[in-house]
């Protein structure tokens, strides 16, 4: 085995942890220690730091009352739980003479029901998508397309470790977004040229992948990038702004891809950036 | 630790309750969602556990349960009462004052978090001391090899952070 090749399985080795020197990799690797003094002399060196920073996790403080908790907790729940189940089971479910379901006539009205409830909404969609090819907004609810109101509630519930990678360049972020294989914008808008960012997050909705950008200036700026072939809803021909709870959002179409700007605001706010 | 077939759920809580906790909290950053997550696990756990065929897998289980109990919570749940630039350029969430007063935990979760994001949950686990890294690789659903690496490149980045805060602490100290 070569010293790279040992170093890195090595690595896998904790101090103090028999179980990891009985996996058979690491065994091997180990046996490399007998002959090689500078490999033996670097993972001495390694096991100190890993024994360093196991034994600062393991003080992580546990709450005393933890276990006590727990099982008290489940006790109350099986009590709970367990006596009604049976109550209930009994006093819902009586023994009742079984009667096959296709016998049931209400079965039946029900069924036809059912069936021609999905005959009128698919009717209703249909006439819905055909208004939509002409007029952009009728496939819209309330004139805002459904990707827009998804974002909206996205950036609502952003937090910290929602981002994918943190960094101040947005040229990093691109990079990272083109190749984990999400949507990275070809160009960037106006001013974001020249803001730091914050850092990129991927969703998806309706099988459509976005990715987004935050920048960051006097206000935050979310840059959403998505593939114009798999937009879900009607691609707008110019570009269009709205507002929605209180956020402002530019949606354009640049090349193979579509664009949304939001930031926290009035529409008043988007021409300052583009 | 290998797990025992013939535990009952008590002992299952006492032999896993604190490492849970301790990964709890190495991803809430929060004593509360770290208990609330452990609790959490062990709910489930009595609830689906009889369908576990293999009992010594139980370990594995109940961290891959509380890994995705996290990640549930944290696609469902992330009101923020205010959008502020600042909060975002807090990395990893707010700090307990109760973990606070623990320096030396508190050294390893702040140079856990200067680790980029893909390498952090691995090398949590990996510190903590629980699984094997072929489990770790079955708790964050991603093959071996790739967990291989990613310890490989984590440590390697944890391990210059580490130095550089534990010099710093002793610098403060002596200063």
């Amino acid at each position: 085995m070569e010293r790279e090749e040992a170093k890195n399985i090595l690595q896998l080795c904790r101090p103090n942890n028999p179980s990891d020197r009985e996996d058979p990799l690491v065994a091997e690797a180990l046996a490399c220690l007998a002959t090689d003094t500078e490999l033996s002399s670097w993972f001495e060196e390694q096991q100190a730091l890993d024994a360093r920073i196991s034994t600062h996790l393991e003080s992580i403080h546990v709450p005393e009352d933890l276990k006590t908790n727990i099982l008290a907790g489940m006790r109350a729940h099986a009590l709970k739980t367990k006596p009604s189940q049976q109550d209930e089971s009994e006093e819902k479910n009586p023994v009742i003479p079984f009667k096959a379901w296709w016998r049931n006539p209400w079965i039946g009205i029900a069924a036809l029901f059912v069936v021609l409830m999905v005959i009128a909404v698919t009717q209703q969609n249909t006439n819905k998508s055909q208004l939509a090819t002409n007029n952009s907004d009728a496939a819209m609810l309330g004139g805002i397309p459904s990707v827009v109101q998804f974002l909206s509630t996205e950036i609502d519930g952003l937090k910290p470790w929602s981002f994918d990678k943190r960094a101040d360049q947005a040229s990093e972020l691109r990079t990272y977004l083109t190749s984990s294989g999400a949507p990275s914008p070809a160009t960037l808008p106006g001013k974001l040229n020249h803001m730091s960012t914050i850092g990129c997050v991927t969703y998806t909705f309706q099988k459509t992948k976005l990715s987004m950008i935050c920048f960051k200036d006097e206000a935050v700026y979310h840059l959403i990038t998505l593939e114009k072939a798999q937009y879900p809803d009607v691609l707008p021909v110019e570009p269009q702004v709205f507002e929605l709870e209180d956020k402002a959002f530019r949606l354009w179409v640049e090349d193979d891809q579509v664009k949304i700007l939001i930031v926290h605001g009035n529409k008043q706010i988007i021409p300052k950036i583009i | 630790m290998k797990t025992n077939p013939t535990l009952n759920f008590e002992d299952i809580v006492s032999a896993y309750y604190q490492p849970l906790y301790r990964f709890g909290y190495s991803l809430a950053k929060n004593e509360h969602e770290a208990g609330d997550l452990a609790q959490q696990t062990f709910f489930i756990y009595a609830e689906k556990g009889d369908s576990l065929r293999d009992k010594s897998k139980v370990k594995s289980w109940l961290f891959t349960t509380l890994y995705r109990e996290f990640l549930r919570r944290r696609r469902k749940d992330g009101r923020m009462d205010s959008y502020e630039p600042e909060l975002l350029e807090s990395v990893g969430g707010s700090e307990e004052p109760g973990i606070r007063r623990s320096m030396d935990a508190n050294l390893a979760v702040e140079a856990l978090n200067e680790v980029d994001p893909v390498y952090r949950e691995p090398l949590y686990l990996f510190y903590l001391k629980d699984l094997s890294y072929k489990e770790i690789a079955e708790v964050l659903d991603v093959p071996i090899g790739t967990i291989m690496s990613r310890l490989s490149r984590g440590k390697s980045q944890l391990r210059d952070i580490f130095k550089r805060k534990e010099s710093e602490t002793s610098d403060e100290a002596q200063n």
